[in-house]
């Protein structure tokens, strides 16, 4: 979370008077292209978006990730301040909190406009107690970290097998120009398919392999990123592809 | 008799055995007992020089093939990334004299020759040569990696080499080689080395472990050159005629702080019978005299490096080591091949050693020697190669020492001495006052320092060219207008984007850099 830099650590002094209005947040939601997502998400999440693999900026560790655009701080799924999809990642739901710093603590961003001291659902009672609303985040957040410890867990299986690789998608415009995009990462089906068996079963019982089909079949989602596209670029895509540049 | 060649015995256990066992075993040995077998020994009681700090970009190849991940190749030899040299002082020794050799060669070099262009711009531009051509040197001045956390290992925003502890560097090759590739490793003394009849080595006699045999042996024992010239008494042609450093008196030192940059390349700074090298490690510095001892004393020396290097240096002592500037008259012979100082030694102005020995390393690992009738035909070709690579390196080495204007002492005085200038060069120079060094001036298909390195120096050191009789074609023209915007655009953008080399160098001990 790069970007925000109005997020501060979720303290019962500082942030007493606080109320959340509902989100989602559309204004962070347009600076964003993608979100990092728990392994229990795959199923749901990819039924709306492409599910790939980025690189942390500060770590350089991969991060397993829905995709909302293809360029740098553009979210095709909102339209007209509508976030057009089935599924919202929990990451997006529990907006304006994130977990942030190297321990993951529960962290607020103040300057979201979901932020407010006169609208929305108060955090502690008169009486300075916790409401049942920021019991929920808290519950919600918890879980979050737990199941993201597990996506990360899950990657560095997949890394720990070479599986990785990176993809390119190419973007043909009508007029005859083209872009790149690079700094996506999938599992290469050709590395896949040459693992021991032993490897496929232990995956299997750990539940990981289903999330690796899910994942790789999710790039058919780049489809309609090309479809919500038009409303983003201005020149019309004329053909989107994908492809694994190196085995 | 089958001549099948089966049992590699590699003798000596510096960069140069290591880098050898380890590429040779990586590439050939598998686990069919009827596999090719490498072994290593080395004697306990003799040290390696250790000073070879500097590698070309080559180095990424070599341990790529090796199979060692570059996280662990930073991490376990305090290794850092290294963009070329800056060579201070060279041309007119004032407090301005400085220049770039980058090892990003020039923008679009296959497709147009910016030097002439730049010559002919140069009066309404005052960029030097290596910055109009290309933006690594902007990186270097700005202390900023060639490459980001993100960066795939061995890949790069910018072309690079690295600095490394030569020490530790030869311990995890040895680990690597015993731990995973299979190398035979043995400490023992060598007492003599047997022939048959026919003249090729058969074995070697050692101390504790008896007779060793093998097929084909590689002389890695430094310049003690056991098998080179100990059995076979291969002259060795000796260039102190054309490059005059015989000592260099080398020292060790901390930084001043704990988060001091570090330097993303080599700084070679020329003094009165020499030049001093400056290597930054995340660690230290290693630094080092390189001098003429016709030309000052051991204790004239010595003051230079420690005025050089100041306070803090000042507890710490320094080494001196013999620089025999010359190589090999052949390098193979019949089993018998040379690798490392037992092949040939020159100043490390322009990194060549390690360089040298993954050169010969290639050619033995690549296409290890079927049988004797193979490697007779093997070796001639060896031959020829490494008579050429000499050849041209000392050239090139030559090149640094003849451009010079300075007159202020008798080293720089007798390096412009025409006798002391190889005739090939001093060809090359004159038809380079008309033509830009290109392509076809190094017709050999692996030639170590191309015209890029010619330009790059010729130009850092203001040799007099005119370039500008030339005709050019408006197309021409044009195109490298072109290449120099976006070299501009490239130097501001990297600069900005890239991030500090010390910075880099904490994330990679941190959190490692990732396969793809």
């Amino acid at each position: 979370m790069k970007n925000l830099t109005s997020l501060s650590l979720f303290n019962a002094d500082r942030h007493r008077d606080v109320r959340i209005v509902p989100g989602p947040d559309i204004a962070l939601g347009n600076r964003l292209n993608h979100v990092q997502i728990g392994l229990s998400e795959t199923g749901v999440a990819a039924s709306d978006y492409p599910l790939v693999f980025m690189k942390d900026v500060d770590s350089g560790s991969f991060r397993l990730v829905a995709l909302f655009g293809l360029r740098q701080g553009s979210n095709c799924f909102l339209i007209n301040d509508q976030w057009q999809a089935t599924y919202l990642p929990l990451a997006v739901v529990g907006w304006p909190f994130h977990l942030g710093g190297p321990d993951q603590l529960l962290c607020i961003d103040e300057g979201s406009d979901l932020v407010s001291t006169d609208a929305g659902s108060a955090l502690y009672t008169g009486g300075g107690n916790e409401t049942a609303e920021l019991l929920r985040i808290r519950s919600m957040f918890e879980y979050l970290r737990s199941d993201v410890d597990s996506a990360n867990n899950f990657t560095a299986v997949l890394v720990d097998l070479n599986l990785l690789r990176p993809i390119h998608v190419t973007l043909e415009f009508a007029d005859g120009e083209s872009e790149l995009i690079e700094g996506l990462y999938s599992i290469s089906p050709l590395r896949l398919s040459a693992l021991e068996d032993t490897t496929i079963m232990d995956m299997h019982r750990r539940s990981l392999l289903d999330k690796i089909h899910i994942i790789m079949n999710s790039l058919g989602q780049m489809n309609r990123i090309q479809q919500l596209s038009r409303v983003y670029f201005d020149r019309k895509i004329a053909r989107l592809t994908t492809e694994m540049t190196s085995q | 008799m089958n001549n099948r060649i089966k049992h590699i015995l590699i003798v000596g256990g510096g960069s140069a055995g290591w880098i050898a066992a380890a590429r040779i075993a990586a590439k050939n040995c598998t686990d069919d007992p009827d596999s090719v077998s490498v072994t290593l020994v080395e004697s306990a009681a003799i040290g390696t020089i250790g000073v070879g700090e500097g590698t070309w970009p080559t180095m990424r190849n070599t341990l790529k093939k090796i199979g060692i991940s570059e996280t662990e190749f930073i991490r376990q030899c305090d290794g850092a990334f290294k963009q070329g040299a800056k060579f201070v002082g060279w041309t007119n020794g004032t407090p301005q004299d400085g220049y770039y050799h980058p090892l990003n060669p020039p923008h679009a070099a296959t497709q147009i020759d910016l030097s002439s262009h730049w010559m002919r711009a140069k009066n309404q531009n005052s960029l030097d040569f290596a910055d109009a051509v290309d933006f690594q040197a902007a990186l270097c001045e700005a202390g900023r990696a060639p490459k980001a956390i993100t960066t795939p290992e061995y890949g790069g925003m910018a072309n690079y080499a690295y600095h490394l502890d030569a020490v530790k560097f030869a311990k995890l090759l040895r680990d690597f080689c015993v731990e995973k590739l299979g190398v035979h490793h043995i400490v023992d003394d060598i007492t003599a080395v047997n022939q048959s009849e026919d003249g090729y080595i058969a074995s070697i006699e050692t101390k504790l472990h008896g007779t060793i045999g093998g097929d084909l042996f590689l002389d890695c024992s430094g310049f003690a050159a056991l098998m080179i010239e100990g059995v076979y008494g291969v002259p060795f042609v000796p260039c102190n005629d054309i490059l005059f450093a015989d000592h260099a008196l080398a020292l060790q030192v901390p930084y001043e702080r704990e988060d001091a940059p570090v330097a993303t390349h080599t700084i070679s700074t020329a003094q009165d019978a020499g030049w001093i090298w400056d290597i930054g490690l995340p660690t230290r510095r290693g630094t080092g005299y390189v001098y003429s001892s016709d030309h000052t004393s051991h204790d004239e020396a010595e003051a230079t490096l420690r005025r050089y290097v100041g306070a803090v240096g000042a507890e710490r002592s320094t080494r001196r080591i013999k620089i025999r500037a010359g190589h090999r008259e052949t390098f193979w012979v019949k089993n018998c091949v040379a690798v490392g100082l037992s092949n040939g030694f020159l100043e490390p102005l322009e990194a060549s050693a390690l360089m040298l020995i993954e050169t010969a390393v290639d050619f033995v690992a690549d296409r290890l020697p079927e049988n004797r009738e193979a490697m007779m035909i093997l070796s001639k070709q060896f031959n020829a190669a490494f008579t050429h690579h000499w050849e041209r390196i000392i050239e090139f080495l030559k090149l640094h020492y003849v451009l010079t204007k300075r007159n202020d002492t008798a080293f720089w005085r007798d390096n412009v001495r025409p006798s002391s200038i190889p005739e090939g060069l001093k060809e090359r120079l004159e038809l380079w006052r008309y033509h830009p060094p290109s392509a076809q001036d190094f017709s050999y298909h692996k030639e170590i320092f191309s015209w890029p390195s010619y330009q790059y120096v010729m130009h850092g050191m203001g040799f007099e060219a005119n370039y500008t009789a030339r005709s050019s074609s408006g197309h021409d023209e044009q195109f490298a207008k072109r290449c120099f915007a976006a070299v501009a655009q490239s130097r501001q953008r990297t600069v900005a984007e890239m991030p500090m080399h010390r910075d880099l160098l904490n994330k990679i001990n941190q959190y490692g850099l990732q396969a793809v």
